[in-house]
Order: C-alpha cells, then sequence, then structure tokens
C-alpha cells in the first residue's frame, strides 16, 4: 500500500513546510485506513492482531529491555509499569514533592513513626475486584516476605517498616507492622521517622495488588504463579493494563476502561523491545515512534532551540530537521542520577592524587564535549533538584566553594599539588581507572590519563562493565572506578550513606581507609546528625539539610568520590504526539496524552 | 558399514565433545569473574542488601562445594532441565526464552543461508565455465567485494540505506513497499503462514539475511568458481566430451556434481558462522534472536541462561557436524563408511 505520496515529495522539496507536510502525511494514512476494505486495521483494542504495525492510537516508544511485571521484582520504570501499577502516593507525572494517589488522605502520630492512610474508595483493579486496605498489606508483606523478592531493602532498611526478627535475624511472617485498620485504612508504623516516607512510598515497589494473587507468602494460598503474574497477568489498579508483552520483541498495554482516574484518551502504549541505540533511532527517523531519545554521539546540539525552561528546569523547544527532514519537539528533564569516579581510598591513599585528579577535571568541559552537553556538569553528589536548599543552593555553591576549579581545568594546581606531596616526573603516582565499556567513558579516562601524566599521576585506564565492576568493587581490586547511581527517593542520604568511613563494612563505595581522621570524623558527625533528624519538624529539616551540606563538603575536601555529571533525560516527539515531559522522578502516566493524525 | 551403523558411531562419537564441552562450559562460567549474586541483588551496599546477597548465594547454591555444583549442573543439562533465567528475566525457564528467541535467529539464518547459496553458487559457477572473460572478472570482483565488507559496517549502512530509503532512493519507500514492514524489529510469526505475513516478514529480513550472507556469499562465488575450473579441466570431463556428450549434461551430471563437494563443509560451517556472527546482525537490526539473548545473558552474569545456550548450540554444533558428514557420503560415494578405507 502507498501512503506517502506526500512524504516523498517534502524530501525532495525542502520548503514544504511541516505543517503541510503532516497533513499530506496524515490524508495519506488516511486513505490507507479507508483502502484497508476488511476494516481489521480500524480494530485496536482486541489483542487478535500481532501485526507489529501498531493499529489505533498507541503512543510507541522504545526500550533497551524488560525483565518482569512483578513489583517484587522491578527496581525502574522502564515499560510503564507505573501506568499499570499504583501507589498510595505519587509524583503526578514524575514531579516532585510526592501527593496522594490511592491513599486520599494521611495522619501522623508521634512525630512521623506511625501513619495512618484512608484510602480511596470505589477503586477497581483490571479484573474487576475492588481494593481494600488487606491488599495494601498483602502487596508490602510480599515485598518482604516473598523468596523472589529483590526489593525488600526498600522498607527494611533506611526507610524501615517495624517487624520482628527470630533468633536467626530472619524476618517473622506476618510481622511487619502494616495493619487494616478497616477495609479503608491503613496503618504503618516505622522503626523511626523517615522524613521522605510519601515519596518512598511512591516508589513502584509499593505498588497495591490484590490479596492473594500469589501464594508465595505464608497465609495465601495464590491464584497463579510468580512466573505467571510477573510476565503474563499481572493485576493492578492503573490507568492501563497489560496487554502483550513478547520477549525481545514488543511489549504493549492498553486503556483500561474502569479506571478510577482520568481514563485514557489513546488506546494503549507500545513498546519495541530493541537494546542498541541506532536500531532505536532508525524506528524513529522511519516514523515508527512517536517518542524517543538520543545517544549523545547521535545528539547534535546545533540543531536544538530551547524555547522555555521552566521552574523545575525542564527545558522545552524544538529540534532538527532530522535526517528525515521532520521537525520535532524537544523536551527534557533533570533525573536523579549522577556519575562520579569511585576512589577506593584504602589503594589510593593519598590525598593529594585525589585532589590532584579533581583539578584537572573539567566537569563543564565533559558534559560538553564528550556528552554533547546532554547531561549536566555535576560539582555535588547529590543532583540539584534533590540538594539541601533546592537548585539555586547547589549552583551557588558550586561556583562559590567548589574547591578544583568550577568550569575550569587547573593543570597546573594539580602539578604543584603534587610536587609538594613530593612526587615529580620520574616519580609518577601509579593508579588505575576503570571506566565504563563504552567510548565516551574510554575517551574521558585517556584524555583524563593523558592531562594527569602532566600532574605526575600516571593513570592506567581499564574498562569493565557494571556486573563486574560491582563484584570487583566488592573485593576491593579497584583503585578508582566510574560509577552512576540512581535515587530511589530524592533524598541526600540515598548517595550520603556511603560518604563517611565504615570500617565494619569494608567494600564497595564505602570509604574504609586512607581518608584523614579530620574529614572522615567531619562526615561521620554529620552522618549523626542526620540521622537524630530524620522526623519531619522544621528544626529537623534544618539540622538535616545542614548535616547534607557538610557531609557534601567534607567529601569534597576527602575526595572520596569525585562528582562528575548529573543525567538529564531529552525526548524528542513528533508533532502529532500531545505529551507532557516527565520531572525529576523519571516516570509518568500516559492518561494525558492525546495522538492526532499519526502516519 | 552401513549408512545406518556410520550414524550410529557418528553419534557415540558426539557424546564425548558434548560433555567435554559442557564441563569447560561449567568451568568457565562459575571460575569467571561474574558474580551472579550481585548481578541479581545490585550493589550489595546496605546491610539488609548485603543480607540478601548471601540469601541469593545460598538460594543460587553457590555455597555448596564446586564439586557437588557440577554433578548437578550436568545433570540438569543432560535431563534438559535447563531452570530458571536469573536476571535478564527472573521467573522465566530458560526453555521459554529460547523458544521465543530461537525462531528469529532460525529464521535469519535460513534466508541468509538460501540467499547466500542460491545467489553465490550459480554465479561462481557461471563465472567458472567462463573462466577469463568480463562476466567473470565482474563476478570475481563483487564476490572480493562482498567478501571484504565487514558487518558491522554493511549492516549499519543496509539498516540506513532501507530505513530511510527515501532520502537514498529518490523517494522509493522501501517500508511501504508490496507491504508496510518496518525495517527494525523482532520478526512476528503468528501470521507468517498468509502471504502477507510472509511477504512482510521477508521483506524484514532481507537486509539483515544480506548483511550475513555477505562474506558466505562471496566465499562460494569463489571457491564454487575455483571447483568449476578444477573439475572442468579432469580427465573424466575429458573423456565426457570426447564421447561426444552435449555440453548440457557435462555440465549437470559431472561438473556441478563434484562441484559441489568442495561446498558442502563451506555451507554447513556458515551454520556456525551464524551463531555467533548473528549477535552483531541481530543487536544493529534490533532483532532480538539467540544470538543477541546469549550476549545479554553474558554481560549480565545471567548463569543459567548462559548455560543452557552454551548447551544448545553445542548440541546445535554437534549435530550439524554429523548431518555435514552424512551428505558428503551421499554426494560423494567414494568419502568411505567403513574405517579407514578412505
Amino acid at each position: 500500500m502507498t501512503r506517502s505520496v506526500g512524504a516523498d515529495d517534502s524530501t525532495v522539496t525542502d520548503n514544504l513546510s511541516r505543517r503541510s507536510f503532516l497533513a499530506a502525511g496524515g490524508a495519506g494514512a488516511a486513505t490507507a485506513l479507508a483502502g484497508c476494505s476488511d476494516g481489521e486495521e480500524i480494530d485496536a483494542g482486541n489483542g487478535a492482531d500481532e501485526d507489529t504495525d501498531v493499529d489505533g492510537d498507541y503512543l510507541r516508544m522504545a526500550v533497551d529491555s524488560v525483565s518482569s511485571l512483578d513489583p517484587v521484582i522491578i527496581q525502574l520504570d522502564s515499560v510503564g509499569e507505573y501506568n499499570i501499577y499504583e501507589r498510595l502516593t505519587d509524583h503526578r507525572n514524575g514531579q516532585l514533592p510526592a501527593e496522594g494517589n490511592l491513599a486520599e488522605d494521611w495522619r501522623t502520630e508521634d512525630d512521623g513513626r506511625i501513619y495512618e492512610f484512608d484510602l480511596k474508595e470505589g477503586v477497581q483493579y483490571h479484573d474487576g475486584r475492588e481494593m481494600t486496605a488487606d491488599d495494601v498489606v498483602y502487596a508490602w508483606r510480599r515485598m518482604a516476605e516473598s523468596p523472589e523478592t529483590r526489593n525488600a531493602d526498600d522498607l527494611l532498611d533506611t526507610f524501615e517498616i517495624a517487624h520482628e526478627r527470630d533468633d536467626d535475624g530472619e524476618l517473622v511472617p506476618d510481622s511487619l507492622a502494616v495493619e487494616a485498620v478497616d477495609d479503608y485504612t491503613v496503618r504503618v508504623e516505622l522503626a523511626q521517622p523517615f522524613y521522605l516516607t510519601l515519596d518512598q512510598l511512591a516508589n513502584i515497589s509499593f505498588a497495591v495488588y490484590p490479596a492473594g494473587v500469589v501464594g508465595d507468602i505464608e497465609g495465601y494460598d495464590g491464584e497463579m504463579s510468580q512466573s505467571e503474574f510477573g510476565t503474563e497477568n499481572p493485576i493492578g489498579s492503573g490507568p492501563f493494563q497489560l496487554e502483550e508483552w513478547e520477549d525481545g520483541s514488543h511489549l504493549s498495554i492498553e486503556r483500561f476502561d474502569e479506571y478510577h482516574g482520568e481514563v485514557a484518551d489513546i488506546d494503549g502504549v507500545h513498546w519495541s523491545i530493541m537494546d542498541d541505540s541506532n536500531a532505536r533511532l532508525n524506528r524513529a527517523l522511519n516514523r515508527n515512534l512517536d517518542v524517543f531519545t538520543m545517544e549523545p554521539s547521535q545528539f547534535d546540539p546545533d540543531l536544538l532551540e530551547i524555547e522555555e525552561t521552566d521552574e523545575q528546569g525542564r527545558e522545552f523547544g524544538t529540534y532538527g530537521p532530522l535526517d528525515n527532514d521532520e521537525m520535532v519537539q524537544y523536551q527534557s528533564s533533570e533525573v536523579l542520577v549522577s556519575y562520579y569516579i569511585v576512589f577506593n581510598t584504602a589503594n589510593v591513599d593519598e590525598l593529594a592524587v585525589r585532589r590532584a585528579i579533581g583539578h584537572v577535571i573539567d566537569q563543564h568541559e565533559l558534559a560538553a564535549n564528550e556528552f554533547n552537553d546532554m547531561y549536566d556538569p555535576g560539582y555535588h553528589i547529590v543532583p540539584p533538584s534533590a540538594f539541601p536548599g533546592g537548585e539555586d543552593n547547589y549552583w551557588e555553591m558550586a561556583e562559590s566553594d567548589y574547591p578544583y576549579g568550577y568550569a575550569e581545568s587547573q593543570i597546573d594546581e594539580a602539578r604543584e599539588l603534587m610536587e609538594d606531596a613530593g612526587y615529580g616526573e620520574d616519580d609518577m603516582y601509579e593508579l588505575s581507572l576503570t571506566v565504563y565499556p563504552d567510548s565516551i567513558w574510554q575517551d574521558f579516562g585517556e584524555l583524563l590519563a593523558s592531562q594527569a601524566r602532566a600532574a605526575h599521576i600516571d593513570i592506567d585506564v581499564q574498562e569493565a562493565p557494571q556486573s563486574t565492576i560491582i563484584n570487583q568493587a566488592i573485593e576491593g581490586t579497584m583503585d578508582a572506578f566510574t560509577l552512576w547511581d540512581r535515587m530511589d527517593y530524592p533524598g541526600p542520604d540515598v548517595f550520603h550513606r556511603f560518604l563517611h568511613p565504615t570500617p565494619e563494612m569494608p567494600q564497595f563505595t564505602r570509604i574504609s581507609a586512607g581518608v584523614d581522621s579530620e574529614y572522615a570524623d567531619e562526615a561521620a558527625d554529620a552522618w549523626e546528625q542526620y540521622l537524630d533528624n530524620r522526623g519531619p519538624s522544621d528544626a529537623e529539616e534544618q539540622a538535616r539539610n545542614e548535616a547534607f551540606e557538610r557531609i557534601e563538603t567534607a567529601n569534597l575536601e576527602m575526595v572520596a568520590q569525585l562528582p562528575l555529571l548529573h543525567e538529564r533525560v531529552h525526548r524528542f516527539v513528533y508533532d502529532w504526539v500531545d505529551i507532557d515531559m516527565h520531572g525529576a522522578m523519571e516516570y509518568q502516566q500516559y492518561n494525558t496524552v492525546s495522538i492526532d493524525d499519526q502516519p | 558399514m552401513s549408512r545406518l551403523g556410520y550414524l550410529a558411531r557418528r553419534l557415540l562419537l558426539a557424546i564425548p565433545v558434548v560433555l567435554f564441552g559442557t564441563s569447560l562450559t561449567f568451568l568457565i562460567i562459575r571460575m569467571g569473574p561474574i558474580d551472579p549474586a550481585a548481578a541479581i541483588v545490585g550493589s550489595p551496599d546496605t546491610p539488609s542488601a548485603q543480607a540478601q546477597y548471601e540469601r541469593t548465594r545460598e538460594q543460587l547454591g553457590l555455597t555448596q562445594p564446586l564439586w557437588d555444583q557440577y554433578v548437578e549442573f550436568m545433570t540438569d543439562l543432560l535431563l534438559f532441565d535447563l531452570g530458571q533465567s536469573w536476571v535478564l528475566s527472573p521467573g522465566t525457564n530458560t526453555y521459554d526464552l529460547i523458544l521465543t528467541y530461537a525462531p528469529r535467529t532460525l529464521w535469519l539464518g535460513f534466508w541468509s543461508i538460501l540467499i547466500a547459496v542460491f545467489v553465490g553458487i550459480p554465479l561462481g559457477f557461471y563465472a567458472g565455465l567462463n573462466p577469463n572473460t568480463r562476466a567473470d572478472y565482474l563476478v570475481s570482483f563483487g564476490g572480493i567485494v562482498w567478501r571484504a565488507m565487514p558487518n558491522f559496517w554493511l549492516a549499519i549502512i543496509l539498516l540506513a540505506l532501507f530505513a530511510q530509503s527515501q532520502q537514498y532512493f529518490f523517494g522509493f519507500d522501501w517500508s511501504g513497499f508490496v507491504v508496510d514492514s518496518e525495517v527494525t524489529g523482532a520478526y512476528q510469526f503468528s501470521d507468517i503462514t498468509t502471504s502477507e505475513g510472509f511477504v512482510r516478514e521477508f521483506k524484514r529480513v532481507l537486509p539483515a539475511a544480506l548483511v550475513l550472507g555477505s562474506a558466505s556469499m562471496g566465499n562460494e562465488m569463489r571457491i564454487g568458481r575455483t571447483a568449476v575450473l578444477e573439475t572442468i579441466n579432469s580427465n573424466y570431463v575429458e573423456t565426457a566430451k570426447a564421447k561426444g556428450l552435449s555440453t548440457t549434461k557435462i555440465v549437470w551430471k559431472h561438473v556441478f556434481r563434484n562441484a559441489l563437494i568442495p561446498l558442502v563443509p563451506v555451507i554447513t560451517s556458515e551454520a556456525f558462522l551464524l551463531i555467533g556472527g548473528a549477535v552483531l546482525v541481530e543487536v544493529v537490526f534490533g532483532i532480538n534472536g539467540l544470538g543477541y539473548l546469549f550476549f545479554q545473558a553474558v554481560i549480565n552474569g545471567d548463569l543459567p541462561l548462559v548455560a543452557s545456550l552454551m548447551y544448545v548450540f553445542i548440541l546445535v554444533l554437534v549435530g550439524v557436524n554429523i548431518i555435514q558428514d552424512i551428505l558428503y557420503t551421499i554426494i560423494d560415494p567414494r568419502v568411505g563408511l567403513e574405517e579407514g578405507s578412505a
């Protein structure tokens, strides 16, 4: 079927306006539909049509991989898990702060140690059942007790719900202090107050689903196996339900008409599962994706025009023309991901070396040259939107207090520092830096190595994928390595818990030895200050923020982790789609998306 | 010895090969740098994550003596109890995963062999029958060029050409040609029996199959040409000519069949290449077949999946080898069935 006479013309005549081109493409698509005599093309939602062409108004995107749809396993939103499952609270459109969702209202007692949630009534699951408080108890118990769980630390660690342990230290089944007071009231008792409880509860692992669907915890027989729940039949209360998931091919969700909130306008969302960024981009250029992303190597900053930046730092504009001559909408948002160099301070115990490397690196240049400005330069470990005192305070502190050169490379200072420490051209300090096996990071490593040479540091750049980096980090065999980490909730403590000495856990990213006690004590003391002030009051918040600033400063002094970058998500959206950009939490529900004349 | 006895002997000999291969697999993945527990839990950097890390190690049986692990590993594999994926798709049987991913690779492999065979061999034979003509030079040169283009490069170029055909071919829209099809993505076999589904999937496999088959196509062209040249100058062809046989008969009955002999190992060895070489092409075209699954399993430390796939690959390789030996005996009866008779 030939649909794109208009499209063909537009490639020849560049001056044809985008609008008229779109109109031509749209008309072509309409003819194509009309030309289909059997009418199958229009039938979208019944799932019988497994054609790769997505029919009906499906938002089409791509994702690199999907592992499971069971909330006790899911760790990140990749394919709209947040559209299938809902939690008591929610970051509306991925924006801070958290708001009530399945919980309409809540009260706290005992200085924020006890929460009582009033659940929304009449919330229907995808299988027709109605949500009650028992479901919350069941779902959270599974998170702690299921043999399949990978998310137990979400409620038993920094954020800790009170529970009992037996003599072997194992969690006692059904001892989690989550109680269904009545059908629509849930009472949660924390081990100690936690200032971001509502944010933490918005995490996908706290998803609520019907009690007893999987019988992998005591007291429930189960209606299906964990494997079936996680791959074929996830049941939630979100605006979309799973339609089809074929491993390594595609996953689609379809509109849930009985949704308790705003019922979606579009018929569903379709993700092509492909790992290679080049394949994804080509698919997008082929107009088979509506919303897509790019790698820094594929992105050309010259084609970008930013028209608006909102108060959350989200950017909106246009990008193009693409290789297919289309102009697309551009949107970007900072997300809570930081990249940094972790020093194994036990191996690299010379402070001058760690500081000298800080002097050599110019974060601005790294972001601009290697990442085409797709990432933001980082001068603290905690990203701006979670930084104490907010984004403004982040940049103010960075500009005035960053000790190793804000937006500049200070090779002379680095050399001086090393010479003062007794190193010279004939007596270089040797260390190895392990980077991700990615050309950008290799370039970064090579550049750093060549610059550091002038400061009498001999860096041997090695590469290792994330899975072996973790292993080597545990064994403590590396001197320094690049690492990225993402915050589950927008609290500096997610990253700061690694920035004070923990000699009893001498592994991974923790500071063990080789740090001057002056800074180590300061960081440890500040961490104590945070631990003592985790409650909801203003005084505690102030003390907490002060502690976070102290930890950031101590870290920069001792250079245990050297901040490099903060990630931004950039999205490119064809003009026929109307979609809002998500916020720092990096997820959103697609029930407010609309699509107009998709080709 | 009968052909059946020959087959039985071949099969028997395959057993130690399979055992050796799987044992080696076990050693490599258990001794390698990948810690599957870390791959599952992520970074064990908090107390509860640390506890979970220890628990996971125990659950996975990594705390047992290596010898016990080995015995369990081997018996499971031999009984085709392939276990579940740990990391890539937790809770899914590796058997199901293989069944989902394998058809894509088979479809790609099938066409890349077929296209190579049906283009490469005839061209090579044609060149061999008309040596040192302009056509021969053209074919030979083409063969070298095809052979020389690296797959990763060719794949990216073909992907760009086919995906954005309107820019490069004066508005010719490959995606909309005959039936609507996408260039990238996994193949869909649900409606492969309908003519539209078949044409669509053929269109989709074509660029990838061209890439994967490119090297073999060049090989087959070159070897086919040489083989024909050799046969055509041999004594029995002279004899046939002297007897006054027609050229068609000489070519089809004497030259063609004998020239096929050196091509058999070339074609079967492509089956091996496809397993290893498909990874690249699968990734570039987003096909997500077995090769891609294997690669992902390895870099993510999904050891049960790695082991199962290795086992399947070993079985396939041994199987193809046996088929190759049998084909030999059919094409060339001189290849002896008896021990020591060849």
